[in-house]
């Protein structure tokens, strides 16, 4: 199935997310076919599909997704309400792909507790990275080791593995460290970090967070002065490069 | 309003005017109906018949004798008449009725000489040293018995009439005044509403009286502008909505052509096209649409106060995560110690942000260096977002600058078709009360600048 492997697909790193169930609902069966073979190409195998509001629930209830994709207009029905009616039994993450684009919409979306909010026409690649962005965030206790080169992270256990030596991470450097992970190969600004350390709207922390970057790399990086895998974009954040991954 | 009051002062002239004719036409409706009575009065007046009847009398001792064609003109008159001598006995009469007695007393002459005698107006006249009294047929003529004024009875009149004619102007001109300052009262909301409704803003007016059919119309027209706008706004959302799922389509296959290990690189470059292309249209829809929305007022702003330094990082970063090629630089150039706090939509910010970077990238297809620098001074945030690109010619700024989009124009030439990205821009910042400056020069570059107001922190 599928046109051939994506160049710039997500190297399988966690496969326990490859394994969630993605419940995709749409009225245009094309739409789902093409979904569902990116999905697929990036190696997902779980996908259970419906093209109506009624169609939905029944499979929301017969197959237990762990993430759904909906379309916000459905011929019976809207994908709010569905989204609404799936709240009132699972908290799982809820990503609308939609034709709607409107600002008030997006806010609909977003205040019915939907993750995200996608609006059509859209990159294959942008849905994939969302959907594993979110999963990420949200089944993130399964993830408990990164390996870096050069070190291992046990994020469960908020340690570092460097060189057969042990380096406890502080509850700053953990977050930090997490929220780039979880973007591992992306650029993330300070202000993203900082929030991920102190909280919302947080302003005047970028000197802490250059220390506690510096304190990261330390523990991670061989030479902490020439740093390979949390690297420094000037002016806008930082980047963690993972090994096999962009 | 200025043409209102004109047509006020022309009505004033003409309100003039027309009190001027009428009276004009009252003097020579009053000519034309007395003169007849006038001249009667001048021809036969009693008066004048006494003083003839007097002259054609012949006394010779004592026996009076009227000659005969004085006689047949009192006949002719059907007037009868005597002479009354010293004594009070009448000496001579000419067709005397039975029931006017033959002596009077000269009480009796005092009291019928102001006016009747057995109800016949009579006139009198002194003949030798007697009286000639001529008696008119009843019910010919009125006489005034009490026409008694006062010496100074015919100034007092005078300085009345002219009293009451300028109290009169007066009076019409207070009459004009309120009644002029009434209609305007009405008549001013209707203006201003209809010189809003021309540049395109709905009205609601509550006019009362005989104006309130006016406007109701004004209201009538300004809904029907409404709708045709909404109308309008729907239609391009709902197009650009019913674009988005094809589209989706087209830009999912093609993506996967373009980065399919089984596809051969023509066929993959070919379908990098068709995604480049996809991707344009997939803007063009989201511009269109939002530009719609702010030119027909569809969409609130959804006004925040946020950190436009942070916005701007964001940008930037999102913009090197999917893929900005390396031919490009972004640069940011900031304060980091300021937060650069503004209110306003931070999505439609965003927004106009991005499309100038886009247009940098789009219009350098050979590669930028893509500069963005944030000031705050004296209460305002500007951000410059400058390119070291190809720029433009001086004529195609000037036709940037001063043509209006295609959007809002009539012509259909292809000159005023200049992009939609730039036009969205501008619509952002004059939505935020902001200032957008261009500039540029061919191989140059191109500068743009948006001026906001910065939120006191």
């Amino acid at each position: 199935m599928g046109i051939g492997i994506n160049k710039y697909r997500t190297v399988i790193d966690m496969d326990y997310l490859k394994e969630k169930k993605i419940l995709l609902v749409d009225d245009e069966p094309e739409i789902i076919k093409m979904v569902t073979s990116i999905l697929n190409d990036d190696g997902f195998v779980n996908i259970v599909a419906a093209k109506s509001y009624e169609e939905a629930i029944q499979v929301f209830e017969t197959t237990q997704p762990d993430i759904a994709v909906l379309d916000v207009m459905l011929p019976d029905g809207d994908g709010f309400q569905l989204a609404g009616k799936i709240r009132e039994k699972s908290d799982m993450p809820i990503i609308f792909l939609t034709a709607k684009g409107e600002a008030e919409d997006k806010f609909d979306g977003l205040r019915l507790g939907a993750d995200d909010y996608i609006v059509k026409p859209f990159f294959p690649q942008e849905l994939v990275l969302r959907i594993h962005a979110i999963l990420k965030r949200c089944y993130k206790e399964e993830n408990p080791v990164l390996q870096l080169s050069g070190c291992t992270v046990d994020f469960s256990k908020a340690e570092v593995i460097k060189e057969n030596d042990i380096y406890p991470l502080t509850a700053k450097e953990h977050n930090i460290l997490e929220t780039l992970y979880r973007n591992a190969g992306r650029i993330v600004t300070i202000d993203a970090l900082c929030e991920a350390a102190w909280g919302d709207n947080p302003f005047g922390y970028e000197n802490s967070l250059m220390a506690h970057i510096r304190r990261i790399r330390e523990k991670i990086e061989p030479n902490p002065s020439k740093p390979v895998s949390l690297l420094t974009v000037k002016g806008l954040g930082y980047k963690l490069v993972v090994p096999n991954k962009r | 309003m200025r043409s209102f009051s004109r047509f006020i002062k022309k009505h004033l002239l003409i309100f003039i005017g027309i009190i001027l004719a009428i009276l004009i036409l009252d003097v020579v409706l009053f000519v034309l109906v007395f003169q007849g009575t006038v001249y009667n009065l001048g021809s036969s007046s009693p008066g004048k018949v006494t003083a003839e009847t007097v002259n054609a009398f012949t006394i010779q001792d004592g026996v009076y004798e009227l000659r005969a064609e004085q006689e047949n003109v009192l006949h002719d008159l059907n007037v009868w008449g005597m002479v009354i001598d010293a004594g009070g006995s009448v000496v001579w009469s000419y067709a005397l009725p039975e029931e006017i007695p033959l002596t009077f007393s000269i009480s009796d002459v005092s009291e019928f000489s102001r006016g009747y005698l057995k109800s016949y107006p009579v006139f009198t006249e002194k003949i030798d040293n007697s009286l000639l009294v001529l008696g008119y047929p009843q019910d010919s003529y009125i006489k005034i018995t009490s026409n008694t004024l006062p010496y100074n009875t015919p100034f007092t009149v005078m300085w009345y009439c002219i009293g009451i004619f300028f109290l009169d102007i007066l009076l019409l001109f207070i009459a004009y005044t309120v009644s002029k300052r009434q209609i305007s009262k009405n008549i001013d909301p209707i203006i201003n509403s209809v010189s809003k409704l021309s540049k395109g803003q709905p009205v609601n007016i509550q006019a009362k009286g005989d104006l309130e059919e006016i406007g109701d119309s004004i209201n009538a027209t300004s809904d029907i502008l409404i709708n045709k706008d909404t109308a309008r706004a729907n239609w391009i959302s709902g197009v650009s909505h019913d674009i988005r799922t094809p589209l989706s389509m087209i830009l999912g296959y093609a993506d996967r052509i373009t980065h399919s290990s089984e596809a051969t690189g023509q066929i993959r470059e070919q379908a990098d096209i068709i995604c480049k292309q996809s991707v344009k249209i997939k803007g063009l829809i989201e511009d269109l649409n939002l530009a719609s929305q702010l030119e027909y007022d569809m969409q609130p702003l959804n006004k925040e106060t946020f950190s436009v330094s942070k916005l701007l990082r964001k940008i930037a970063v999102d913009y090197m995560n999917n893929g900005l090629p390396d031919r490009y630089t972004l640069n940011l150039e900031m304060d980091t110690t300021r937060q650069y706090m503004m209110n306003g939509d931070r999505a439609l910010i965003k927004r106009a942000i991005e499309n100038l970077l886009h247009n940098s990238v789009n219009h350098n297809p050979d590669g930028c260096n893509i500069n963005t620098t944030l000031v705050q001074k004296s209460g305002r945030i500007s951000i410059v977002v400058t390119d070291d690109g190809v720029g433009v010619s001086q004529e195609k700024l000037n036709n940037i600058l001063n043509t209006p989009h295609y959007m809002n124009s009539k012509k259909n030439t292809k000159e005023l078709q200049h992009g939609m990205g730039l036009h969205l821009v501008r619509k952002i910042v004059l939505s935020h009360e902001g200032e957008i400056k261009i500039s540029s020069e061919n191989g140059k570059g191109f500068c743009v600048e948006l001026i906001f107001m910065a939120e006191n922190n």
